[in-house]
């Protein structure tokens, strides 16, 4: 027992250092040879991250924005602001008693920074104001100038937050659309983002009234813009209604307080001549039964008008910025301007630098190696979102713009950006470098476990035979036994990382949430079996279920029969050519195995222009006949040249329905049967010449005298071939009759390059599954266009399943199998 | 008028083939070589004539004519050879036309089988016009490329995986079996993702990578089973001669496996030429700072070409597609025509045997 632990302890030696066993076994060499495999594992892990050296999550802003103006910067600012102040061009005492809390260490950018936000939040604060006590008349237009100066009527949020919970404050509604039909209007209201995008319509004057489908409804929309009655100080909404396409628009003037008064009329200014459009700023309008109140949040910032007022100091601060970029040796550009506006942001908005900072600062992410951060990115998917941090609300007192002093004119900075988006973690490419490095991890785990085996082994060893194997041998020992595995290590990682590694990858998306055009380059999370779910949750959201059946059933009919008519089509072909009657049976033969030499991709292609419906059959059916044409034919059978009418036709003219003004061979969307059937058609010319080649082979490698036995019986032909023909086809290619099935189940080629998908592709009321669509061509369609990745993975995972059924059943009966 | 010449022709040769057969049979009857009794019977009248007054080698007993021209015989042979020709037709017709079109000067679809007057200039305005030449020249590297790596990579361990008896053979051949059943298109994204992360998007060599690693699985299997044809005793008696594995493997494996090694070859490639979803998906695709389509287009593989004449409204040309297809499809038809013995029993061999 006590030797036994001390092989233990040897192993476990080896599990904290690969080697350290063998050492212990007196086998240096070979702990050398371990040691090297766990060196490397280190030094990859060590040399990938950032372990030992600082990290700055600013740096990342830096590089996707500019970088910050240098502390010089700031102080020049100073110096030029004393200077212009000694010859009394400028006096800010409030700039000058906060530079006097913060100069003993010399005036830095992030000082600078602040005060400026400082200095811009005081300027401007977030209240509720009477729109009416704002209201300052110019010209022909009225709009209000929030000057930033307070009125007794104003509310202060933080500080009449009382006052403000007791008024009962309606949001109006503005700018969106209105749908209209017998004096109800509803207005749209869209949830949600991607898939779980839901529309729905709200009746404007009953909430609980909702419908869904607005078919037959005239559209209006409401731009929200507010008017002032002058006489009447009443305040309205405008909304617009488009009459028709080209013609008028009518204009709807809503009492803000009581709907039921209203204008209508053709033309906004003539018509009702008291009537001023109201400019606000930066606000959302409320209305408490009646009054008008307008609340100014300065960070919302809206098309016309800016958010922030602009104060003194920050003219003064932007005219510099200006006046420096102007400068010839200036090496600052419009980067490093809004750069400087983020920080401001930043600065204005504290929560979001410390969003920013936390964020953008994750350990796993930032600073660990390639193994410790692949596990992460698998297990997390990363947890920062992209943002967009948008910063217009600070144009009014920072964006530099053109001005005029001492007589010589500064053009104001372009290339400044209203917002600038950051990007996050990316969860794709986190979950690729993960797998990556939990597949690479899985080489070295496996030499660690090597590692560990062979220190107790050897220790065993010794202690029973109390001889260590020397170093020399062992490695002549495994080269012979590893020629194997070396031979097969290059193969095993390029299936590993090109084979392995994708179909992981797809195989997870299907437990993700990865789906939508933005998930490409943002979060997604694991979401379970959820989207397997979907596949039998009917009547929700884009109808995966009820198209994944649609399309599962007729992959599973085209499948079946298109496998069908290609192996019985091959085998009577090639019962023909080989019948007695037949001379030149090569000639036959290689007239008829033509369609299989030639690529499929062309003849798929040159398929679809043949029965294309300005084509070749339908040109040629145009033309001839026996006396009447063809065309003139199926139009006096009501099956062509007729709008589809389910109503009026017959059930045989439903059914064979063949289009309007030509054939629609592969567009018809009233009779989508008919094309699936064209389609089957169709894939024997592209499939039956491969089987009739195989079966005229192995028919003529039949054994002549058991025909020639069967004769002597008094055996008929069709004996011969029920017993004889047939059974000998069968055993040898029934193996690839059932390849010819996955082959088809798969077969995006016909699908695809004949007929697009069908009629319907992409549409998502059938989910973009079109009416010739199977679910191979469906999945790509998902994948590549429409980016539904994870249904498209649960898609791909069920095809699989049947496919690998089929096939391991089928591979399970090779003798290839049977043998190893 | 048309229908009744085309159903007129088909008949003639419906019947000429029976005539031929007829004579062929009656020549066989008589003792002669039956196919030379056919090739007679292609000459109208004589060849039938020739037939029954030639001079007999054999003894022929009353009535032995009777099998091959009784009323129902006939009947059967002019069915064959109606069904022979009919399929002959329904082979031919899209290749004529395909043929037909590349020499048809309109821009429309072409609607007839074969252009009333002659037009080669769909040939002369592809290269001039679209970017054919690149895409030819993209998909040939392409194709070298994962040819030479394909082998490279795959004949080792096909020898071991054939020869060799070791831990974990069968969990691997079960495993690349799994693989296999995988729809293609699994892979995809992460492909596209793998090629995004490492710049390679838009880069047709880039994919060699993919070729060369998806078929690597398959391969695998393919040569097993060539390899597991060949006796195991010429290795054992090599190994009892001294020799070491890799000496076995380069000296006796080697030479002998490079049939199937060539036929591994050939299918690597072919296959980039045929492939669409691989390049259009990673190569149809606009580089940051990079504008316009022609860029775009100058990253295209063959079919991703072909199949933008037909499907893109904007450069739709259907005849100089067909011109294009044939450039593409001509010496791959022969090459399948040439080696087709080899080709169909070689599948068959492999799905059989192992």
């Amino acid at each position: 027992m006590e030797k036994k632990t001390k092989h233990v302890l040897k192993a476990i030696a080896s599990v904290f250092i690969p080697g350290l066993g063998q050492i212990f076994n007196k086998q240096f060499l070979k702990a050398l040879f371990f040691f090297v495999f766990f060196a490397a594992f280190l030094t990859i892990e060590l040399s990938s991250g950032q372990y030992f050296s600082e990290f700055d999550p600013y740096d990342k802003l830096t590089e996707e924005t500019g970088a910050l103006f240098t502390d010089d910067f700031a102080k020049n600012f100073y110096q030029m602001y004393q200077f212009q102040k000694s010859i009394g061009e400028i006096n800010l005492p409030e700039f000058e008693a906060y530079y006097a809390t913060v100069s003993s260490n010399g005036f830095t950018m992030r000082e600078l920074i602040d005060y400026t936000a400082q200095d811009i939040l005081l300027a401007s604060t977030p209240r509720y104001f009477l729109l009416i006590d704002d209201l300052v008349i110019s010209g022909s237009k009225a709009s209000t100038s929030d000057t930033g100066e307070i009125n007794d009527t104003d509310l202060i949020i933080g500080e009449d937050d009382a006052a403000i919970e007791a008024k009962e404050f309606l949001s109006i509604i503005t700018g969106v659309s209105i749908f209209e039909k017998n004096d109800k209007e509803y207005y749209r209201i869209i949830t949600g983002e991607g898939e779980s995008r839901l529309v729905y319509y709200v009746n404007v004057n009953e909430p609980s009234d909702i419908i869904y489908d607005v078919t037959g409804y005239n559209v209006s929309t409401r731009t929200g813009s507010l008017y002032l009655e002058q006489s009447t100080g009443k305040i309205y909404v405008r909304s617009t209604k488009q009459l028709s396409v080209l013609e008028t628009v009518e204009y709807r003037y809503t009492n803000v307080a009581d709907s039921a008064d209203y204008y209508v009329t053709a033309d906004s200014l003539s018509t009702i001549a008291t009537f001023k459009s109201l400019v606000i700023k930066g606000a959302v309008v409320y209305d408490n039964e009646g009054t008008i109140y307008v609340k100014y949040m300065p960070e919302l910032s809206y098309q016309m008008v800016n958010g922030y007022n602009k104060t003194p100091f920050s003219e003064y601060l932007r005219n510099y910025i200006t006046k420096r970029f102007r400068v010839s040796t200036s090496s600052y550009n419009s980067t490093n301007y809004n750069r400087f506006l983020i920080e401001v942001y930043f600065s204005v908005h504290p929560e979001l630098r410390n969003e920013f900072e936390s964020n953008f600062y994750n350990f796993f992410n930032d600073r660990a190696g390639f193994f410790v951060k692949g596990v992460w990115a698998i297990i997390t998917l990363g947890t920062t979102e992209k943002v967009t941090y948008n910063y217009k609300s600070l144009h009014d007192p920072l964006k530099s713009v053109t001005f005029t002093e001492d007589g010589i004119q500064y053009a104001g900075v372009s290339g400044i950006l209203d917002e600038t988006p950051l990007l996050g973690h990316v969860s794709s490419y986190l979950l690729i470098l993960g797998l990556i490095s939990t597949l690479l991890m899985a080489y070295f785990i496996f030499a660690w476990i090597w590692a560990v085996r062979d220190a107790y082994r050897t220790s065993l060893k010794y202690s029973q035979t109390k001889v260590y194997v020397s170093d020399k041998e062992w490695f002549l020992e495994v080269y012979s036994h590893g020629f194997e595995y070396i031979m097969i290590l290059p193969a095993l990682f390029v299936i590993t990382f090109i084979s392995i590694m994708p179909i992981l990858f797809g195989f997870l998306i299907a437990f993700s949430s990865y789906s939508g055009f933005d998930s490409d380059t943002g979060l997604f999370s694991w979401v379970g079996f959820y989207n397997f779910t979907r596949i039998f949750t009917f009547g929700e959201g884009i109808p995966f279920a009820e198209t994944f059946w649609k399309v599962f059933v007729w992959t599973a009919i085209w499948a079946v029969f298109s496998t069908a008519t290609v192996f019985f089509g091959g085998m009577f072909q090639a019962l023909v050519i080989s019948s007695d009657r037949v001379p030149f049976k090569k000639f036959w033969r290689t007239l008829l195995i033509l369609p299989w030499a030639v690529p499929a991709l062309i003849s798929q292609m040159a398929f679809s222009i043949i029965f294309s419906e300005k084509g070749i059959i339908n040109s040629i059916l145009k033309n001839i006949g026996f006396g009447r044409t063809f065309y003139e034919v199926f139009q006096d059978w009501g099956i062509l040249g007729v709008g589809y009418n389910p109503q009026t036709m017959t059930f045989l003219q439903k059914i064979f329905y063949l289009g309007f003004d030509d054939i629609q061979w592969f567009t018809n969307a009233n009779n989508i049967w008919f094309v699936r059937i064209i389609l089957i058609v169709v894939n024997i010319w592209l499939g039956a010449p491969y089987f009739m080649a195989l079966m005229t082979s192995i028919m003529t490698s039949i054994d002549r005298t058991l025909y020639e036995a069967a004769d002597i019986d008094g055996a008929s032909k069709s004996q011969k071939f029920r017993f004889i023909t047939f059974p000998l086809i069968m055993y040898s290619t029934a193996p690839l009759l059932v390849m010819a099935f996955s082959g088809n189940f798969n077969n995006f080629g016909v699908i695809y390059f004949i007929t697009q998908g069908g009629t319907g592709a992409g549409d998502i009321d059938t989910a973009f599954a079109g009416s010739t669509d199977i679910l191979i061509s469906w999945m790509y369609t998902l994948t590549v266009s429409k980016k539904v990745y994870n249904m498209a993975s649960v898609f791909s995972i069920f095809i699989f399943l049947i496919v690998g059924s089929v096939a391991a059943w089928n591979y399970s009966q090779t003798k290839a199998f049977k043998e190893d | 008028m048309m229908l009744y010449t085309i159903i007129g022709i088909f008949l003639a040769i419906v019947l000429w083939f029976t005539h031929s057969s007829i004579s062929g049979q009656i020549f066989e009857k008589k003792g002669y070589n039956k196919t030379f009794g056919s090739i007679i019977g292609l000459i109208p009248v004589f060849g039938l004539i020739k037939a029954f007054t030639i001079e007999s080698k054999k003894e022929l007993h009353k009535g032995a004519f009777r099998s091959i021209i009784g009323f129902k015989e006939i009947l059967m042979k002019i069915l064959t050879f109606g069904q022979l020709t009919l399929a002959a037709g329904v082979v031919l017709f899209p290749i004529l036309y395909l043929v037909g079109s590349s020499f048809t000067n309109t821009s429309e679809l072409p609607n007839t089988l074969w252009p009333p007057v002659m037009y080669f200039q769909n040939y002369t305005k592809l290269f001039a016009e679209t970017k054919f030449l690149i895409w030819y020249k993209n998909t040939f590297i392409i194709a070298v490329l994962s040819m030479t790596l394909g082998v490279i990579f795959i004949t080792g361990a096909g020898y071991v995986f054939a020869r060799f008896k070791f831990k974990g053979k069968k969990a691997g051949l079960m495993g690349i079996l799994v693989l296999q059943v995988f729809p293609s298109f699994m892979g995809l994204v992460a492909m596209f993702t793998l090629f995004q992360v490492f710049g390679l998007l838009g880069k047709p060599t880039a994919l060699t990578i993919l070729y060369v690693g998806g078929s690597v699985p398959g391969n695998i299997w393919l040569i097993k089973g060539y390899l597991s044809q060949i006796p195991k005793d010429l290795d054992e008696s090599a190994m009892l001669d001294g020799a070491s594995k890799s000496q076995i493997f380069f000296k006796i494996i080697l030479p002998l496996s490079v049939p199937i090694l060539s036929f591994v070859a050939v299918g690597q490639f072919m296959a980039p030429w045929m492939d669409y979803m691989l390049p259009k998906y990673l190569l149809d695709v606009q580089l940051a700072g990079e504008v316009g389509t022609d860029i775009v287009s100058k990253q295209w593989t063959l079919a991703v070409g072909l199949f933008s004449m037909i499907s893109n409204p904007q450069t739709t040309s259907y005849t100089m597609f067909a011109a294009g297809a044939l450039i593409v499809a001509v010496p791959i038809t022969i090459l399948y025509m040439l080696f087709q013995r080899y080709l169909i029993e070689g599948i068959t061999a492999g799905a059989t045997k192992g």
